[in-house]
């Protein structure tokens, strides 16, 4: 059964949204959340506990640990929702080799991003962004393959039902 | 290039650079100099740190600094790095002689005020 194309795509857009906005979003919120458990914790002689570089440095470990759970949960809920879509559709043509291709790029992701040390990401690649905000920009990607995969799939489906009443 | 992490998260890299391009160099000329580069990134750890770095090399008969007091050994201290800070690129001259072994080794060797120790071993080709 074809699947509305808003629906298709839906879980895919939410998680490049959630994506993008953590790049902009993120280290912001993170510094400002610290910034204000500092000044509202002073000690009893009246000084702030952590310096402004510390706040920064924790900020650093906590965007870092952030990144890896976005690459897990990336890899498992955009896989999910493609595999959940061939399911619904019947297995289509190539579809094994969809799947295989869909594993493979995410644990390179997965193998890429986790064993990394805190400031790998904040390194700076030669097209001037942060290795953070690329490995970011790839799971868009990723998101972006499965969701056309899914698409794809879900038209063939339509296409092959289509057919099937018509020699009924 | 070689590159290592001192503890708490101190991010190290060392290089040989062509002095005018100061492109990276694996293979060495003779007779020719080079600049030999320590990059400290920035400490990652919530406390200020002490960093001595110890750079050795171990055939100075064909591969040796140039400005330091002994002709194998540059040192140096970085006081007092503080958390979210970089130290930097240092760099010293190395002269390349005539080739002996035609590859060479340079170690360099940090060691923090809590004792905590990376070494990092650049291998080099000498033509």
């Amino acid at each position: 059964m074809k699947r509305p194309l808003l629906l298709v795509l839906m879980p895919y857009l939410i998680s490049v949204a959630v994506k993008v906005a953590g790049i902009f979003l993120d280290e912001p919120l993170m510094k400002d959340s610290l910034r204000d458990v500092v000044e509202k914790n002073p000690d009893s002689k009246g000084n702030h506990i952590l310096t402004i570089d510390q706040q920064g440095v924790i900020v650093k470990h906590l965007a870092h640990r952030s990144l890896k759970t976005a690459t897990v949960l990336t890899c498992f809920t955009s896989s999910f929702a493609f595999f959940a879509g061939l399911a619904e559709v019947g297995k289509p043509s190539g579809g094994a080799w969809a799947i295989l291709l869909v594993f493979i790029f995410g644990l390179t992701l997965i193998v890429w991003v986790l064993p990394r040390p805190v400031g790998y990401f904040n390194e700076h690649t030669r097209i001037g962004l942060d290795k953070g905000t690329l490995a970011i920009l790839l799971f868009c990607v990723y998101d972006l393959i499965l969701a056309l995969s899914d698409v794809a799939t879900n038209e063939n489906a339509s296409s092959a039902c289509h057919l099937l009443r018509l020699r009924q | 290039m070689e590159k290592g992490t001192l503890p708490p998260g101190i991010a190290v890299q060392t290089r040989v650079l062509d002095i005018g391009s100061r492109k990276e160099i694996g293979r060495l000329k003779e007779l020719t100099r080079y600049e030999h580069e320590v990059n400290i990134a920035e400490n990652l750890g919530l406390w200020a740190e002490d960093i001595f770095v110890l750079s050795f090399l171990r055939n100075p008969t064909q591969l040796h600094y140039e400005s330091t007091d002994k002709p194998d050994t540059w040192e140096f201290l970085i006081e007092s790095l503080e958390p979210n800070h970089a130290a930097g690129q240092k760099v010293e001259l190395v002269k390349c002689e005539h080739p002996l072994t035609h590859r060479d080794i340079v170690e360099v060797k940090l060691l923090t005020g809590r004792n905590h120790q990376l070494t990092l071993s650049l291998k080099v080709e000498i033509a």
